[in-house]
């Protein structure tokens, strides 16, 4: 590219209309040359496409998206579960509740979220990047400066979404940290592959979860003062 | 304007740079054109969050990007590791080394977000450089090195963990 001022990206976005590059002045013969194929690669891209139905089809999988999944969410573990739920329970809940720091956890701001994973009769730290199953059952600790509201949703490759704690609420529960790390209950794994994004919603007041989660799914700011961490599991 | 208007709209002057950057990472049109459909979908159902100063295209591009490299790491899984020849791009300039790269990319950028995961494609898979980046997707210089270097840690602790090491040596 020692011949081109302008990168493809940036070729684009102007002929999107969303950067202004002074081609006039500025661009080069290579850039002048490439941006007559980009033109031309997006018109025949657009002559191709019946943009009626291809609305019509983001609308109903934009409709699809919302309300997120639910999926077996902790409650129904520890209130109403059979002996299976408490026995996991009971073994989840011996994991070690200290944390030290680790690149592993998605940090940013003051909160950072700990996974523990229970298989089988084993339990052990997850961290963003480790390969989970069906069925494995996870537990989320918190570690925070003070007291707060917490939710704990999840993203998978699909853009589904599932807000696990509080399960299926919008509001965030309070918790204070420095008291009470790990939050109560467990999920068990579905069977569906793929990555899926856990993240911890963390702030001094309350706030909508689902707002969040929808800034979290575009990459917008979350809202001031909510601050998050995640951890991301492949699941096979 | 109506809603749907307004994604028509956004489709037509969005949706080619969209599809061009799904194909050159998953090599084929028709997956390409479902993966916009999936990135416009994304979007549409986050659109009251969005902030006036995010350009759209920014956002969008972000999406179209993780939601690709996701569909490889999706592929890698129901071949059970084994790559294809299908699953390599095809529209790469005649490059090899990124298409072996795509791949390495999809399974060392898991636990990144999307702006890291991003912003690792168009560095080490697209080869711009850091400037190249910060112009294409309004970021400072500064934040692109940033993601670089924690993209290059990130990298390192997993390589450790799963052999790949090639695309820090080679980037």
């Amino acid at each position: 590219m020692a011949d081109r001022a302008f990168t493809d990206l940036e070729l684009e976005r102007s002929l999107a209309g969303d950067l202004d590059l002074d081609l006039e002045r500025r661009a080069t013969a290579a850039d002048r040359a490439r941006l007559d194929q980009l033109r031309t690669q997006h018109a025949a891209f657009l002559d191709g496409v019946d943009l009626d139905a291809e609305v019509t089809a983001i609308r109903r999988r934009a409709a699809q998206q919302v309300p997120a999944r639910r999926r077996l969410g902790w409650p129904r573990w520890l209130v109403s579960g059979g002996a299976l739920a408490i026995a996991a329970a009971a073994v989840i809940v011996l994991v070690g509740r200290t944390w030290s720091p680790d690149d592993d956890l998605r940090t940013k701001g003051d909160v950072s979220l700990i996974v523990h994973l229970a298989r089988g009769s084993g339990t052990t730290r997850v961290t963003s990047g480790d390969v989970v199953a069906a069925g494995d059952r996870l537990r989320f600790e918190i570690a925070a400066p003070g007291p707060g509201y917490v939710a704990i949703v999840g993203i998978d490759g699909a853009g589904t979404t599932s807000v696990y704690y509080p399960p299926g609420a919008d509001r965030p529960a309070a918790i204070d940290p420095r008291v009470e790390p790990l939050l109560p209950g467990a999920i068990e794994l579905d069977a569906t592959p793929g990555d899926e994004t856990f993240y911890a919603l963390f702030a001094v007041q309350p706030f909508a979860v689902s707002a969040e989660l929808a800034a979290i799914r575009v990459g917008a700011a979350l809202s001031d003062g909510v601050k998050r961490a995640e951890i991301v599991l492949h699941k096979r | 304007m109506s809603a749907g208007d307004s994604i028509a709209e956004l489709y037509k002057r969005y949706a080619p740079a969209l599809h061009r950057r799904c194909v050159s990472i998953v090599g084929n049109s028709d997956e390409a054109r479902d993966l916009v459909q999936e990135t416009f979908a994304r979007y549409l159902s986050a659109q009251d969050r969005l902030q006036d100063r995010v350009s759209p295209f920014s956002v969008l591009y972000r999406i179209a990007t993780n939601a690709s490299i996701d569909r490889l790491r999706r592929r890698r899984i129901a071949s059970e590791g084994e790559l294809d020849a299908d699953a390599h791009p095809g529209d790469l300039g005649g490059e090899p080394w990124r298409a072996d790269n795509v791949h390495d990319l999809a399974v060392l950028t898991r636990g990144l977000s999307e702006e890291e995961i991003t912003v690792a494609v168009l560095h080490y898979f697209d080869g711009y450089t850091q400037d190249g980046i910060a112009r294409s997707l309004d970021l400072s210089r500064r934040t692109v090195g940033k993601i670089l270097s924690r993209f290059e840690i990130h990298v390192r602790k997993r390589a450790a963990r799963t052999g790949f090491a090639k695309v820090v040596n080679d980037g």
